[in-house]
């Protein structure tokens, strides 16, 4: 009784709708036999991206959209919310999950170049996705308006602002004004709520029809190679003749791929918890130590490790010559063949790439141009050094310690890596420049001349000369005037000055 | 293959579900009631200049029983919450430092119940006036000079010395105090005797001590902050 009312309801809608033989086909369009667990990537990136949304929509729900709020109201739900910790947290690790799928997903598809013929639109339509998830997960890292935040804006805009001409103007079309405030929150959320959900979502629709119309691709067998004139034809026979319906055979597949990633994502947001608020958005804070979210670290390396020189130049003509690049990657070869071992310069040029993006993200993670800020009181001397002090020596060693100067030099390793390890620097630099060095500063290193009093300069420098590796002698200028290395008293001339 | 992912998905969110609080104070309150400890203190804020155990490093060891035994504790709070002399910053967070109140006292109990138990106060005291620096001059030519050379620095000691005007402008009489009663015996040095080369085989008496430090004190130029 209770079935067949159901099915009258579906019938009377069906009717009515045609929605069942609309989607029926879609479902059971043939696909290749051998698309296996290649092909689950694209499902899983497309459900991150609806965790997104319905994560997303709960979020909007909560989330005080104000720059006075904002920060306040993620304290509120991290806290007060029943669960909304979790939510935040699944909001986050899936944003990192759907970029990384994204990511996995293009390569494989650039791999087996199924961006040739005639899949072209379908890549571009994915590379435009591509920079959707990026500025979605980065308008993401915006809405929690804290350090983090507050920095990458202030990034942001120090580049847009270097356009030239109109750089002023366009700084203020992204900030809500002259500087970052509540104007700047408005509309970033407007973008991560509204525009980018709005865009992708189309953009979703028109890959997946794209995808519909012109098939998934085989797996790539050398030998088999694209003719604009022949593949589809050929292509409509094979999948006829060899291929299986996508529901059930290569959907469960994706739906077991999406299942245990699924079970991998909440597992990280509930053992890690949700990212930040990382402390107020406030500029005066100096002990601010912002950084950005695990997609963009690479960039926060490069622009860190840009050479000065052509740094304005890079910033502004490297984002469209890759964004342009990657569009016509399928216009420069859409024929020919497509596997990878035919495809040499494909996968050496996608090691290349995979190779920079790992070595710059690793780098962002340590970023070693940023001072170690603990290391001042945290990283001793080595002990070895401290048997072979003086008492001047040590005050040295101590005034090294206490003026801060281990969070920029390490000595044999231990401590930051801005500025060259110290382990060796009696060795290479004499008294005299030490001297210089520590007053005047040079390359990155402040000036300490205004800061030290002239003994702390001696007690430094002689403890800088101690700084030598086994068997080396301190380093001198031959003939020169200059301190003798066992005196504590008034310089005189070295023995090698006299001979 | 399905079915064990499904297993496996249901399996995990039951944990989870037992384990997950209902907010992040919660989440975070297991983290938050555990304070830092004594030595996780010492290992962030101290083992840069004390050393990493507590000795070896550029300043005076803490892992020394004698001086724990001998410095009343609310000395050694007041210490490390204000510093002391040119190189010994203030740690409290009320004079600009970076650690709670509370936390320092811990840093110091912690100190004192481990590294300090075995220790014996010294007789002599640990602060005191100075004394008469020429009485000093020559105890120091006695029982300072064969380690730390003649004072006018024309005869050098085996360790160095401690009358060159630098040194001296950069530590405080109660450093050149404390250095002398208590020495630096975890790099094999110690100031409170036997003396090498000396027939004196015996430690110096207070006086004496304070004899000494005037007589530093007194070499000490008079320019820059006073440590």
């Amino acid at each position: 009784m209770m079935l067949r009312w159901l099915r009258s309801i579906i019938g009377w809608t069906e009717e009515r709708s045609g929605a069942v033989a609309f989607v029926a086909p879609i479902m059971t369009h043939r696909v290749p036999r051998d698309a296996k667990w290649w092909y689950v990537f694209g499902s899983a990136t497309l459900m991150f991206f609806s965790i997104q949304l319905v994560s997303g929509v709960l979020l909007a729900t909560l989330y005080a959209p104000s720059a006075a709020d904002a920060y306040q109201s993620l304290i509120y739900i991290d806290n007060q919310v029943p669960l909304g910790w979790m939510l935040r947290a699944i909001h986050g690790w899936s944003s990192n999950a759907m970029v990384l799928m994204v990511v996995v997903h293009m390569s494989q598809v650039f791999l087996h170049a199924s961006f040739k013929y005639p899949r072209e639109l379908t890549w571009m339509v994915g590379v435009l996705l591509l920079f959707c998830t990026l500025a979605l997960a980065f308008t993401g890292q915006i809405m929690r308006w804290d350090q983090d935040a507050y920095w990458g804006l202030g990034i942001g805009a120090s580049i847009v602002d270097r356009v030239p001409v109109i750089g002023n103007t366009l700084r203020g079309i992204l900030l809500g004004g002259p500087y970052i405030g509540g104007a700047t929150l408005s509309r970033f959320f407007a973008l991560h709520v509204f525009v980018l959900p709005g865009i992708t979502i189309a953009l979703v629709g028109l890959h997946l029809a794209l995808i519909l119309k012109g098939g998934i691709s085989e797996m790539p067998k050398p030998g088999m190679v694209v003719d604009p004139a022949t593949y589809r034809k050929g292509y409509e026979e094979r999948v006829h003749r060899t291929g299986v319906p996508f529901w059930p055979d290569a959907a469960q597949r994706d739906m077991v791929f999406c299942g245990l990633a699924l079970i991998v994502l909440i597992g990280l947001a509930a053992f890690y918890g949700p990212f930040g608020p990382n402390g107020n958005p406030d500029p005066s804070n100096i002990d601010a130590n912002p950084r950005p979210d695990s997609a963009f670290l690479w960039i926060f390396a490069a622009l860190a490790l840009l050479p000065p020189q052509i740094e304005t130049f890079l910033l502004l003509a490297a984002p469209p010559v890759i964004v342009l690049f990657m569009l016509a990657i399928p216009l420069l070869s859409n024929r020919g063949e497509r596997a990878p071992t035919r495809r040499p310069l494909a996968v050496i040029a996608s090691l290349a790439v995979a190779v920079a993006l790992v070595s710059l993200t690793w780098l962002g993670v340590s970023s070693s141009w940023s001072p170690v800020m603990t290391a001042w009181t945290a990283t001793p001397a080595p002990v070895s050094l401290v048997k072979r002090l003086t008492p001047l020596q040590m005050q040295g060693a101590l005034v090294l310690q206490y003026q801060q100067c281990r969070n920029c030099h390490a000595i044999d390793g231990a401590g930051g890596e801005r500025g060259p390890d110290l382990v060796d620097v009696g060795s290479r630099l004499s008294w005299d420049q030490l001297v210089r060095q520590v007053q005047q500063g040079g390359g990155n290193m402040p000036a300490y001349g205004k800061t030290l009093s002239s003994a702390e300069t001696v007690a430094v420098v002689a403890f800088l000369q101690q700084c030598r590796v086994d068997g080396q002698p301190a380093a001198s200028i031959p003939g020169a005037l200059e301190r003798a290395r066992t005196s504590d008293l008034a310089p005189v001339a070295t023995p090698s000055a006299s001979e | 293959m399905m079915r064990a992912a499904c297993l496996l998905a249901g399996v995990a969110l039951i944990a989870a579900c037992g384990e997950v609080p209902l907010n992040k104070a919660g989440r975070d309150d297991a983290a938050a009631a555990v304070p830092p400890t004594w030595s996780a203190l010492y290992a962030t804020h101290c083992a840069g200049c004390h050393g990493a155990d507590g000795t070896l490093g550029p300043a005076r060891p803490m892992r020394d029983a004698a001086y724990l035994a001998t410095v009343p504790r609310n000395r050694l709070i007041e210490v490390v919450a204000a510093g002391q002399g040119v190189l010994m910053p203030a740690l409290a967070q009320s004079k600009g430092g970076a650690v709670p109140d509370a936390d320092l006292v811990r840093l110091v109990d912690g100190m004192l119940a481990e590294w300090g138990k075995s220790g014996k106060a010294l007789a002599v005291a640990w602060s005191g006036p100075l004394g008469d620096a020429s009485r000093g001059a020559t105890t120091y030519a006695t029982f300072c000079q064969t380690c730390h050379g003649a004072a006018d620095g024309r005869t050098p000691g085996t360790r160095g010395s401690v009358s060159d005007p630098n040194y001296l402008r950069l530590v405080s009489d109660q450093a050149l105090r404390s250095a002398i009663l208590f020495g630096r015996a975890d790099l094999g040095g110690t100031c409170n005797g036997p003396y090498p080369g000396q027939a004196t085989n015996r430690a110096l008496r207070a006086d004496e001590v304070s004899d000494v430090v005037a007589f530093l004190a007194a070499r000490r130029p008079s320019i820059g902050r006073k440590p």
